[in-house]
């Protein structure tokens, strides 16, 4: 089939049906005419053996008598015979009796020939047959008759066979072709159909139509089965179709619902947006409230602090009979003004900062704490209670601890409470202790035991809550404002650390605070520079290697009202002079970088202390060298304390000033207070209702040092500080800010860089305090000298 | 009237004191106590014909102590006034109801507190309830 292959079917059909029937006939035909040609060869083989017969008859009698030509007579006869070619008669011993040739001119040459020794037989040769037959006389073989025909006539036939055939071929080819039409009508057309449906249904997906079935044969059964198999396909598109009309109905049901959620959620969204607007309104409401609360407190502090700062201090000055003299019984009463004043005053301090924790507008300004000093300053801060009590005080701080970064006033603050705490509820002679010691790697442990009366159990909660004192009789001892627990634990937790106590009623308490060793809050602002040491009296300028030598020229010039500044070495001393002039200077001739007079070469040459008085220390027995350099005095050593301060008289160096202290105070009680309480200590004062009266005063006089309230209408106190600071007369001279204010970290940052103090408004022992250090008192007798300007 | 005996409670001491001073100085017989259990206490041994009493006390406070001073026969006759620095409308009710005779409010106007002292007292005496 091979052949057939990349015909179409209709031509292959042909094909096949031409090469069946055609092949058939030739076959038939071929075995026809082989049969013909075999029974025409034995009818041939039998006429000619016939006739041999009647020739060995006829030319029997010849042989016998030998006669030839009879024999040759009988063989003529064979004339009427055309096929026979030629006959001859052998005798036995193989030689010619007679012979005859149809055609004369060949005769003898063609004469057949008797076979040796064969009497009978027949053999086709070269397209002619050779028929032996014995002459029997008698019984006896008298010779050979030898028939020789041609088969023209066979071929003949055989041509005419073959004709035959040919048409016949050509006939049944015709048929053939005829045949395979038809045949390609009932299947190829079918089948054609089958490909015609198949190429419509794929070309159009339309699995409806349907081949049409022409019969019950194995193309309509094709057909059929095609017909199913599209049935299948389609019930298959019909299923998926409705799978696909299900699942498009699921899809756009989803779709449905989720608009509607889409719609619900956008819905939802809008009222959450409202909401949100809302409550961002209301939580900025809160805010502003809680803000205005903030403000208001902390303006109501300043209100309260104010008029208490006067009664306070009006009340001090009276119990100090600063006034005149006073009976005890006054004393005591003026004693419980200033222990009701002060109590109110902390009670103030103590609500400004709760409300501030509470905000979270507390400020923390973490730095390096030294966790030992402090413990000492608190405790010496209470020292007067825990001695009137006669309460032992112990301290423990591990010195694993190591360095802690905290606000140190919040820590004092917090240690404060813990302790007076302690302190209030031990009875006398009881015992307090203050611990601190490591907790894990982050976090260190303040604690604080009392042997004092204990909390019970039910108590406990109550204890860190405001406004709640437990024991009435301890209260009543020593009157706290109630918010000192409950302002500590706030403050602990807002530094993120946590606060306790544990406690057996009758044997005492523990109240601790665990706190970040390092601050979790950043510090607002850099921990401000150290304050320049300012003071109003004579600065001095103290050049001294010796570290002994200088601890006592430093603790003589200072006790007796000097500022004193020092300098270890040659290049100290310059740097110091580059910066500013000083009132003296006291120098050592041996130093360990440069020689005295060098030294105080340099320092005539600079800008600054080309004229200062300088007076020369030293054990170098060498007076004679200072010629040539203006030096005022020359004390060698040991200097005795009397000599160096005659010394300084008379270079007109004299501790106290004779300036006036400027008060700067919109608040005529605060004035009147400063004044009377100047006036008592012997200060020259001089006082001014506003900032700006305060700078046209210290324009004309320049004052010893400033007492400068923040808070005024008009010029506030910062602005007085930018402008004084400006001023000639400003530039070397110490302000105390005296304030009531609630000062930021901001606030005491600016105040860092340009006062030299900060004193809170609530009496004047602290600013006294501070005024001492900068400005030396008048001797006493010296009559204070009031200046006032308004 | 001088020598009346008048207890004064108050948790207090400043107050205490100023009260005491007071009253000592119009010559009335004047104890005074720092909480309620110093009051009950000096209570036993002591007989005032006039309480002042501070309400907001740590522990048991006055408005507790009144209503047993006015429970108890013995101490029920004495006249109670209220001493305190609650400001608030219906705090004068509040003590009213525990017991109280008569209210005084915080802080005190010593110009004032003899002549309301000497009152309560005489109406303690006439018998009559204000």
């Amino acid at each position: 089939m091979g052949l057939l292959e990349g015909l179409s079917f209709k031509r292959r059909l042909t094909a096949i049906t031409t090469v069946a029937a055609g092949g058939g006939l030739f076959l038939a035909c071929a075995a026809i005419a082989t049969y013909e040609m075999m029974a025409y060869r034995d009818r041939l083989v039998q006429t000619l053996a016939t006739e041999a017969q009647i020739v060995g008859s006829n030319a029997a009698s010849a042989i016998v008598f030998e006669d030839p030509d009879s024999a040759a007579a009988t063989l003529k006869a064979l004339r009427a015979e055309p096929h026979i070619v030629s006959a001859a008669l052998y005798k036995p011993s193989g030689v010619l009796f007679a012979a005859y040739t149809r055609d004369a001119a060949a005769a003898g040459e063609v004469l057949p020939r008797a076979p040796a020794g064969r009497l009978e037989g027949h053999e086709f040769m070269g397209g002619r047959l050779s028929l032996y037959r014995p002459v029997i006389v008698d019984g006896a073989a008298m010779g050979v008759v030898v028939l020789e025909a041609d088969l023209v006539e066979m071929q003949g036939r055989l041509f005419r066979y073959a004709f035959i055939l040919l048409a016949v071929l050509v006939a049944a080819m015709a048929v053939a072709q005829m045949t395979a039409s038809r045949l390609h009508g009932t299947i190829t057309e079918p089948v054609l159909s089958l490909v015609e449906t198949a190429k419509v249904v794929s070309a159009r997906r339309d699995y409806s139509v349907r081949a049409v079935a022409r019969g019950r044969d194995e193309l309509g059964l094709l057909v059929t089965a095609f017909n199913d198999m599209l049935d299948q396909i389609q019930e298959r598109d019909v299923a998926l179709q409705r799978a696909r009309d299900d699942l498009e109905g699921q899809v756009a049901e989803r779709t449905r619902n989720l608009e509607v959620e889409i719609v619900e959620r956008k819905l939802l969204e809008e009222a959450l947006r409202t909401k949100n607007v809302e409550l961002e309104e209301q939580s900025r409401r809160v805010l502003e409230a809680t803000r205005l609360k903030s403000e208001f407190l902390a303006n109501m502090s300043h209100e309260l602090r104010t008029p208490l700062n006067a009664i306070i201090g009006f009340a001090e000055l009276m119990h100090d009979a600063k006034v005149g003299p006073i009976s005890l019984a006054h004393k005591d009463c003026l004693q419980d003004i200033l222990t009701s004043s002060r109590h109110l005053l902390q009670l103030i301090n103590d609500v400004l900062d709760l409300s501030k924790v509470e905000a979270g507008k507390m400020e923390f300004r973490p730095e390096k704490v030294d966790l030992a000093r402090l413990v000492g300053e608190v405790r010496d801060i209470l020292r007067g209670l825990s001695a009137e009590k006669r309460i032992r005080m112990a301290v423990q701080i591990d010195p694993a601890l190591g360095e802690v970064v905290l606000d140190p006033g919040k820590l004092k603050q917090v240690l404060y409470n813990f302790l007076s705490n302690a302190l209030k509820f031990t009875p006398d002679g009881g015992g307090v202790a203050v611990r601190a010691r490591g907790e894990g790697p982050d976090e260190f442990r303040l604690e604080v035991e009392d042997t004092g009366i204990g909390i019970r159990p039910e108590d406990l909660p109550r204890l860190f809550t405001e406004f709640q004192q437990l024991d009435a009789s301890a209260s009543k001892a020593y009157p706290g404002t109630g918010l000192g627990l409950a302002l500590t634990k706030r403050m602990v937790e807002a530094q993120g650390g946590r606060i306790g106590v544990s406690s057996t009623p009758g044997q005492g308490s523990v109240f601790f605070a665990v706190l970040p060793r390092v601050a979790l809050v950043q510090a607002a602002v850099a921990p401000p520079p150290r304050r320049p040491a300012l003071r109003s009296g004579p600065t001095l300028l103290v050049i001294e290697d010796d570290s002994k030598e200088r601890a006592w020229l430093v603790e003589t010039l200072s006790a007796a009202g000097y500022a004193v500044e020092v300098a270890s070495s040659g290049h100290e001393a310059l740097e110091r002079c580059a910066e500013r002039t000083y009132d003296g200077i006291t120098l050592d001739l041996l130093l360990p970088d440069m020689g005295g007079w060098e030294v105080l070469k340099a320092i005539r040459d600079g800008a600054l202390n080309h004229a200062t008085p300088a007076i020369v220390v030293t054990v170098v027995a060498e007076k004679g060298v200072g010629a040539g350099y203006a030096i005022h005095d020359f004390l060698p050593k040991p200097v005795r304390a009397e000599d160096l301060l005659a010394s300084l008289d008379r270079a007109g160096l004299r501790p106290h000033s004779d300036r006036p202290v400027l008060v700067v105070d919109d608040d005529p009680q605060a004035r009147r207070l400063m004044e009377t309480t100047l006036q008592s200590i012997g200060y020259a004062w001089m006082e001014a209702a506003s900032a700006e009266e305060g700078l046209r005063m210290a324009g004309r006089q320049p004052p010893a040092a400033v007492i400068l309230d923040l808070s005024m209408p008009g010029m506030d106190g910062f602005e007085f500080l930018e402008h004084f600071r400006g001023m000639p007369a400003g530039r070397g001279t110490p302000v105390i800010v005296w304030t009531v204010r609630d000062l930021t970290v901001e606030d005491q940052g600016r105040l860092a860089q340009a006062a030299q103090a900060v004193v809170m408004k609530g009496g004047t022992e602290r600013l006294l305090e501070e005024l001492r250090t900068y400005v030396a008192p008048p001797p006493p007798g010296a009559p204070g000298v009031a200046r006032g300007g308004s | 009237m001088a020598g009346e005996p008048i207890l004064v409670v108050d948790d207090n001491p400043a107050n205490l004191k100023l009260l005491r001073m007071l009253l000592t100085g119009e010559s009335y017989d004047v104890r005074t106590a720092g909480d309620a259990g110093e009051a009950l206490a000096v209570l036993q041994e002591f007989t005032p014909r006039l309480i002042l009493m501070d309400l907001q006390m740590p522990g048991m406070d006055g408005f507790e102590l009144t209503r047993r001073l006015k429970a108890d026969p013995a101490t029920a006759g004495i006249r109670i006034v209220a001493l305190t620095a609650y400001a608030m409308k219906g705090d004068e009710d509040r003590a009213r109801a525990a017991g109280c005779d008569g209210y005084v409010a915080k802080p005190i106007d010593t110009r004032t507190l003899q002549g309301v002292v000497a009152r309560y007292l005489a109406e303690g005496a006439a018998g009559s309830p204000p």
